[in-house]
């Protein structure tokens, strides 16, 4: 009997870039040094990577794919490549969806007075840039008595709010359980969890951006810019799927917080809160408030009539 | 409409024969039962409010220790209530907004103990356990927030339920939320200028 051989592409040339590397990583290392010292700290070749850094981001698996061995080593990169970025020690973690849990979110929209804490602390929590318009929460201001969303504000900066005659709606990725996202990536960069969560692999995407045509919720947002973030407030405490740093160039969104959700925590934008106008739950417990405030409640969802089952659910008084 | 007319005549006539049915058999079925069952319970001394059945259990977070003049005998003690209805001077809150005019504070506070806050029935009522104190009226949001509508739950989803109390976020002396300036706007991304309304 012979070994079954490998016959993956991808597996082959990256076992085949491991050897070449082995053989590689003096020469860089020292070609580096010389560089380095030579030009007076200018960018070292690959981006301040070594080759064996560069080709281990070349050769990554889609995350579904990717071997246990293969995950941890892609993490181990990650925590590396953010403390050269940032100079800042993070912990990044795959934390695995909690078996019987899927996750729902209900808004009370007469309770939103529009302060817009949760997208700041949304910023925080997900490592966002400071001075980009990636922001995963968008609070909508509209007038009352009506639901056009082509009407609605979300530079609104008044003075204080509420304004008298606007409720203020916040909207973030519903993740669909139908998700037209993931019917659109031409690559399989997003999928759905088990956990009801619509995840990205920033590594995968090809950031084409098919996913936000297709979304009729606006949630996803594509970064231009490398986010500019001051190193003491990088939030080190990340998930793969969730707050790691991203590349430039991909397509990113709300993603419920995984680093925190999968840990029994509550999204970032609930705890900031100051209106208790957000509750998160497991739509599978059948005492959760989540549960009570579907079963109860004035309920609707966004564009419902698009088919695409949003676990995000609106409510009023 | 000839036709229904003719049906609905017959049983007419046929009401004017003797029939066989005794007379106490009712003709319909009563629209409700008012059997043992649906007595009202017995009146009851007024007591602790217990809870809404089925609500999931819960901890709320405690309060009092956060509170700057407690315990209110330090000074309370060494004075005498005055239950005449008045403004008060400070440390008190100068005015009462909450209410209307129709409460005044030894509506909630206890006369005789100060550490205490009071049902209107006169039980007394721990300041961890306030929202006892304030479902009396509010019981709409009293019963949502026992089972989560209204409200907010702390630090986590899973596990044991922590919950504020109402005077966490409302001020029970001027109980509704006031307007304030809200967090910086979305940055305008560079050549997307002219899309901010003005």
């Amino acid at each position: 009997m012979t070994e079954p051989i490998d016959q993956y592409r991808r597996r082959f040339l990256g076992g085949l870039a491991k050897v070449a590397a082995a053989g590689g990583a003096v020469a860089a290392g020292g070609a580096a040094v010389v560089a380095g010292a030579a030009s007076g700290g200018a960018a070292p070749a690959w981006g301040g990577s070594t080759l064996r850094e560069m080709l281990g981001d070349f050769f990554q698996e889609q995350y579904q794919r990717m071997t246990p061995e293969e995950i941890q080593s892609a993490l181990a990169r990650i925590e590396r490549k953010a403390k050269r970025k940032f100079g800042v020690d993070i912990t990044c973690e795959d934390t695995p969806p909690i078996p019987g849990v899927v996750f729902g979110y209900a808004l009370n929209i007469s309770r939103c007075k529009g302060y817009r804490d949760c997208v700041e602390a949304c910023v925080k929590e997900n490592n966002l840039g400071r001075d980009s318009q990636v922001q995963y929460i968008r609070v909508l201001q509209m007038d009352n008595g009506t639901m056009n969303l082509e009407s609605s504000e979300h530079y609104y900066d008044p003075a204080k709010v509420p304004v008298p005659g606007k409720f203020y709606m916040p909207v973030q990725c519903m993740q669909c359980d139908n998700p037209p996202c993931v019917k659109a990536c031409p690559v399989q960069a997003t999928w759905r969890e088990p956990d009801g969560i619509v995840a990205i692999d920033y590594d995968w995407c090809i950031g084409c951006r098919y996913c936000m045509d297709a979304c009729p919720y606006g949630a996803r947002h594509f970064n231009w810019t490398e986010p500019k973030i001051p190193p003491a407030e990088l939030n080190t405490h990340t998930n793969y799927l969730g707050n790691r740093p991203r590349p430039k160039g991909v397509v990113e969104k709300c993603h419920f917080c995984t680093q925190r959700t999968r840990k029994g925590q509550q999204p970032a934008c609930q705890e900031a809160c100051p209106t208790g106008a957000r509750i998160f739950g497991n739509l599978m417990d059948p005492n959760s408030e989540i549960r009570y405030v579907l079963a109860n409640k004035k309920v609707f969802r966004l564009k419902e009539d698009l088919g695409t089952e949003p676990k995000f659910w609106y409510f009023t008084d | 409409m000839l036709l229904l007319l003719a049906v609905s005549a017959t049983p007419a006539i046929a009401a004017d024969a003797p029939t066989d049915a005794p007379a106490s058999v009712p003709t319909h079925r009563p629209l409700r039962s008012h059997g043992a069952d649906d007595a009202p319970p017995a009146p009851t001394a007024p007591g602790a409010f217990k809870g809404y059945p089925g609500a999931p259990a819960f901890k709320v977070v405690p309060q009092k220790d956060g509170l700057i003049f407690f315990p209110c005998s330090n000074c309370h003690a060494a004075m005498q209530p005055n239950p005449m209805p008045r403004l008060l001077n400070s440390p008190h809150p100068a005015a009462l907004v909450h209410g209307a005019d129709r409460i005044w504070c030894l509506d909630c506070h206890q006369t005789k103990d100060r550490d205490q806050l009071r049902t209107f029935a006169g039980q007394p009522v721990d300041f961890n356990d306030a929202h006892q104190v304030c479902g009396q009226c509010h019981f709409r949001q009293h019963k949502e927030w026992y089972f989560g509508a209204h409200g907010k739950r702390v630090a986590n989803w899973k596990g044991t339920r922590e919950i504020y109390n109402c005077t966490h976020c409302h001020d029970p002396h001027a109980p509704a939320l006031k307007p304030r300036a809200p967090s910086p706007p979305p940055p305008v991304r560079a050549g997307l200028e002219g899309q901010k309304k003005p």
